[in-house]
């Protein structure tokens, strides 16, 4: 099967750097899947699950946060404020942070406070999916 | 001269705050080297996303955002907002006073400022000098997380995205090696598109053309955040290498200065004993001359 080269960097660290068959990545309209000799692009990646397939391996998982992905000439590079393989989430963080999340949202105590807690629930709503996904 | 005892006492004391600055300078220089760490591993996020940046500009000239500076009829910006980051403490030479002077040197120029103040340090001095600053914004200087950039980067995208402020600027110290480091001032929004385009970028590398989906805009609104909280993200580490840094110099030279008023003091302290010994032999060897002479006399 044809591969690409697929770079995945968080803002804090490197998440991934391999050949990969294909990737889909969340957007705000839905999935967007990649496989080799994609045209050239630039797409908007939104809070979700990042599924990809590694050259003959089987299709893995990842959380990712918003951020962007660019493809050209066969180079994949995923930017992203944070990433997380399924094994690194921590469930009882995870539904600790959405409690609280929910809770800041309904007291709403402000604005900034409900945006914040909003985008909060939706990182942790994918964390677990991630997980949930990840683990059937 | 000084007694023995009293000379003792400062010696002990200048022992303990050589002790305290020495643990001072090794924990400085632990926390360095994990700061360093981060500050390697998010330099090829942030270079990257850079590039993009400037890979956007030279496919779309016609990208409109509010994020951008427009290319012609531009306001006058009326309200800026600078991140000001400083110290949780002093004891770190002149690395705070650096920062503030070099913020009060920018907030001459504008009229209406917001302050944004990271670490203690800072946020003292503006309210012992009845400087007006953001109250509600208390974040630490202290082991910068991405969570906490996040939410820094947050509140300040929603004073913009309000039209409460209409530029926002960081002041933040950037740590050039271990003998340097500099304040320095990146404007963050909107974007120039200048410091993003040399003019050898916007002659070459044109005949690459992207689509984008869902579209230009939604691209670029979706990133800045992300860019924004990712610049932040470094400037905070930066700092605050810079400021473990520079603590570290500050406390080498406390421990030289130490160890030289430490051999000073020895050295005045073995003199008054030796002078207290010299006169306690005079005074007995003459006192026992006198009996001696008493005792001749009385014969």
């Amino acid at each position: 099967m044809n591969t690409f080269s697929l770079r995945i960097y968080e803002a804090d660290d490197t998440f991934l750097i391999g050949e990969a068959e294909m990737v889909i990545v969340p957007t705000p309209d839905g999935e967007y899947g990649v496989m080799a000799h994609h045209e050239n692009m630039v797409v908007s990646v939104a809070p979700g699950e990042l599924k990809y397939r590694l050259a003959g391996q089987e299709l893995k998982y990842a959380f990712v946060a918003s951020g962007m992905m660019r493809i050209e000439d066969n180079d994949v590079l995923i930017l992203t404020e944070a990433a997380e393989h399924p094994e690194e989430i921590d469930m009882v963080r995870v539904r600790r942070k959405e409690a609280e999340a929910k809770e800041a949202m309904l007291q709403k105590k402000s604005i900034k406070d409900y945006y914040l807690a909003q985008a909060t629930l939706i990182r942790s709503i994918n964390r677990m999916r991630v997980k949930n996904d990840a683990g059937r | 001269m000084a007694n023995v005892s009293d000379t003792k006492s400062r010696i002990v004391s200048v022992e303990n705050t050589h002790k305290i600055t020495n643990a001072m300078y090794l924990i400085s220089s632990t926390k360095l080297q994990k700061a360093k760490q981060n500050l390697n591993k998010t330099r090829p996020f942030f270079q990257m996303m850079e590039n993009e940046i400037k890979r956007i500009f030279q496919t779309e000239t016609d990208v409109r955002s509010r994020y951008f500076y427009p290319e012609t009829g531009r306001k006058p910006a009326e309200t800026y907002a600078y991140l000001v980051i400083t110290a949780d403490k002093g004891l770190a030479g002149s690395y705070n006073y650096n920062v503030i002077k070099q913020a009060a040197l920018e907030m001459e120029k504008h009229k209406k400022v917001k302050l944004y103040v990271v670490g203690e340090y800072g946020r003292r001095y503006y309210y012992k000098h009845n400087i007006p600053i953001e109250h509600s914004f208390l974040y630490t200087a202290q082991n910068p997380t991405m969570h906490r950039a996040r939410e820094i980067a947050h509140i300040l995208l929603t004073e913009y995205d309000a039209g409460r402020v209409d530029e926002i600027r960081v002041i933040y110290s950037d740590m050039e090696n271990e003998l340097n480091s500099t304040v320095k001032r990146m404007n963050l929004l909107p974007f120039e598109r200048k410091p993003f385009l040399t003019p050898e970028d916007e002659r070459s590398g044109r005949d690459v053309h992207y689509q984008f989906y869902p579209s230009v805009t939604e691209v670029i609104n979706n990133i800045i955040p992300a860019y924004i909280s990712g610049f932040i993200y470094g400037a905070l580490v930066d700092s605050f290498s810079a400021e473990q840094n520079a603590r570290m110099t500050a406390m080498d030279s406390a421990n030289k200065n130490a160890q030289e008023i430490l051999g000073n003091l020895r050295l005045q302290y073995n003199r008054v004993r030796q002078s207290a010994i010299t006169r306690e032999i005079t005074e007995i060897s003459a006192g026992a001359k006198a009996q001696k002479n008493a005792r001749k006399g009385g014969r």
